[in-house]
């Protein structure tokens, strides 16, 4: 069996919940080495996880024996990395957003195409089993023509760095494109300030061509709140009913307006087999498939869906979504620079 | 929709069929494109096909036909989860495959083969009490129950309500479900909720084990819009009293079924039955069978018994954990409650050597 070996860049919070751990459970990859300038977080990772090679400087990690990279430093870190790596013809998986900066962005993704190294950037949603059903759902005319595509989501937490759009917006900005898959035509977003003129909501409405349906995204910062508490959902409205998930919570319910079972009990909920058998937490579980599917792709040289363009498309979103929102107009042609 | 019943004695069997589904065909209960899931029922005498009876195919053929052509939904799957047969050779021995050659919209599957999902709801959202259901069920717009009658240890009466039990996929949850809990039931009437029930009791299973038994001849077919209401019907037509058959009885208290006039059945006679006889060994080695049952259920208990408690904390006056005793307590309840078991040991053998009556 081949073994992929792995420098993790960037040792923070999410590469000690969720990266290392979902490694350490693959059995093709090996984690070589683990890299991060601020020491003191380093020590603790190497100790914790019993990994001896470690570095302070990125470029020493990347040119170690190592077959792939993961990026989990600061969003505004993540292009000269993933840069240098490209360069070095080191694949790379790096952690939402792509970066904070859509040149950046597009760097990353025409170095990656120039040179055809992969580029995963971890929106792991669009690899959970309720959004999959879902989209195939969708697809198969469960609920007959989509009216309507409405994600709610609530966070407790933004990056000091980013913003809400752009730390936490461009989940779903992915899960959209997921779903949809279709040209981008526009974009439109408005925010919601406190006193304090902090911004505390985005609704952005975005259009496809060759899509009948408007999809709404809103997001929100609760800081008050209990996680238990947060309302994170996708619905899908519909010429014969409703479909709607939770973000990290694989159930689904279907309404289906034609059924006469339906109209007297009321939707049904179920959750697809995939996620029944799961034994973790759904995030802990999306984390370790997306990664799964990253090393599949190199050792059989396949693509990936949530790639560098789907990266920078997520961050392109994100940003029309602000400029839209500053000069109140509608945000058009977003994927025709590239 | 209050339901009907085949109602006249002597009469022509299409007929009934037809006057039967008047009000559902009458009604626009199932859209041009729906998917109608028709479950059918081979539980009964399909352990070892020693002998039993089934749903007669031409009979679900007959109504899928009627619902076809007045409605003409873009899938109909008739189905049935696996057990200890051969699915697909029970298909094509009842000449499934070759009606749904004749019938574009009309597909034969196998449940336990298809995608499964997880079913959820109010009363049921701990992981542990989940069942798997078929996908196709979950996506359902229409579903069509069909099922034979049977008495037996478990139950005093199972007809369509207890039919559902079919769409579990998962054998060993089901027996645990009925066993011991109803729940199950309960939910999945909820979840499935048919918008047909049909209960071929011409001929019916009566024996102490769930599956297996002696065919009755029971000479009746109801068929309704509500799987309870159908059932309480067959109760009243074999003599049960409901409150004696617990899961009907408290699907009827939680769901108060309308009042069904008492005029609505009769039993049929003089009409084309189709038998599903298979070969049945005899009585003489039924009984020594379940004299070799019960000797070796005997060994099991004793040896259980002493490796479950174990010798050495026996002696040394440890005390097991408490799901280490329900866990005992749990599998000599299942065996007790097995054909053949040692409680019903003379019964059981009576039964055999004693012809019966339903009722």
């Amino acid at each position: 069996m081949k073994k992929i070996r792995f420098s993790i860049v960037g040792t923070g919070a999410i590469s000690e919940s969720a990266h290392i751990p979902s490694l350490l459970a693959i059995p093709e990859a090996i984690i070589d080495n683990i890299c991060d300038i601020d020491n003191e977080k380093l020590n603790y990772t190497s100790n914790k996880f019993s990994i001896s090679k470690k570095f302070s400087d990125y470029k020493d990690a990347i040119n170690s024996d190592i077959d792939a990279v993961i990026i989990a430093t600061d969003a505004p870190a993540h292009a000269e990395i993933a840069l240098y790596a490209i360069k070095k013809n080191i694949p790379v998986f790096m952690e939402k957003p792509i970066t904070v900066s859509v040149e950046d962005a597009k760097n990353v993704y025409l170095a990656s195409k120039k040179k055809n190294i992969l580029v995963m950037v971890g929106y792991q949603l669009r690899h959970m089993a309720n959004h999959k059903k879902i989209k195939q759902y969708v697809d198969n005319e469960e609920i007959g023509n989509i009216y309507n595509l409405h994600i709610r989501a609530e966070t407790l937490v933004i990056k000091p760095d980013e913003t809400l759009l752009i730390d936490y917006g461009t989940h779903f900005f992915d899960l959209v494109r997921f779903y949809v898959d279709k040209k981008i035509n526009s974009v439109y977003c408005d925010f919601i300030s406190n006193e304090n003129q902090e911004q505390i909501g985005a609704s952005t409405v975005i259009k496809f061509q060759n899509c009948n349906y408007q999809v709404v995204v809103e997001t929100y910062w609760v800081p008050d709140f209990n996680w238990s508490d947060v309302d994170r959902s996708v619905t899908f409205l519909g010429e014969h009913g409703k479909m709607s998930t939770k973000m990290s919570i694989p159930e689904i319910t279907l309404l289906k307006t034609k059924s006469i079972r339906d109209k007297k009990i009321g939707p049904r909920t179920f959750m697809p087999k995939e996620a029944s058998n799961v034994y973790m937490s759904m995030g802990d579980y999306a984390y370790q498939k997306q990664l799964e599917i990253f090393i599949d792709a190199l050792i059989n040289n396949k693509n990936v869906s949530s790639d560098a363009y789907s990266g920078l498309m997520a961050l392109k979103i994100a940003n029309a979504a602000l400029n839209s929102a500053k000069n109140n107009t509608v945000i058009k042609d977003i994927e025709d620079d590239i | 929709m209050i339901s009907n019943y085949i109602s006249t004695v002597n009469s022509n069997y299409e007929n009934l069929i037809q006057k039967s589904l008047e009000d559902i065909l009458n009604s626009e209960v199932i859209g041009k494109k729906s998917r109608v899931v028709v479950l059918v029922d081979f539980s009964a005498g399909h352990r070892s096909l020693e002998s039993g009876v089934m749903v007669d195919p031409n009979l679900i053929f007959n109504i899928i036909d009627k619902i076809n052509k007045k409605f003409n939904p873009k899938n109909v799957y008739i189905g049935a989860s696996e057990n200890n047969f051969d699915l697909n050779d029970l298909f094509e021995r009842l000449g499934y495959y070759s009606y749904a050659k004749l019938n574009r919209n009309v597909e034969i599957i196998n449940f336990s083969k298809t995608e499964e999902v997880k079913y959820l709801n109010e009363s049921n959202k701990s992981v542990l009490k989940i069942a798997s259901i078929p996908e196709l069920l979950a996506l359902s717009d229409y579903v069509v129950l069909f099922s034979t009658l049977k008495r037996n240890v478990y139950e005093r009466y199972s007809g369509c309500s207890y039919s559902l039990a079919n769409f579990l996929l998962n054998p060993s949850f089901k027996e645990d479900a009925l066993a011991f809990s109803k729940d199950t039931i309960y939910d999945l009437y909820e979840y499935a909720k048919p918008g047909l029930s049909i209960l071929d009791a011409r001929y019916s299973l009566e024996k102490l084990g769930p599956i297996q038994g002696d065919v009755k001849k029971t000479d009746f077919i109801l068929i309704g819009t509500n799987p309870l209401i159908v059932d309480k019907h067959a109760c009243n037509i074999i003599g049960e009293k409901i409150e004696k058959v617990i899961h009907l009885k408290k699907l009827i208290k939680k769901y108060k079924l309308p009042e069904v006039e008492n005029k609505n059945f009769v039993t049929l006679k003089n009409i084309n039955r189709v038998e599903y006889f298979f070969f049945r060994v005899s009585k003489l080695f039924k009984k020594i069978k379940l004299y070799m049952r019960n000797i070796s259920t005997l060994f099991y208990l004793a040896t259980l018994a002493i490796v479950s408690i174990g010798g050495r904390d026996l002696l040394a006056g440890r005390w097991m954990s408490f799901s280490g005793y329900y866990k005992i307590i749990k599998t000599i309840l299942f065996k007790l409650e097995e054909d053949g078991n040692l409680l019903e040991w003379k019964i059981t053998i009576n039964k055999h050597v004693k012809e019966e009556t339903l009722s």
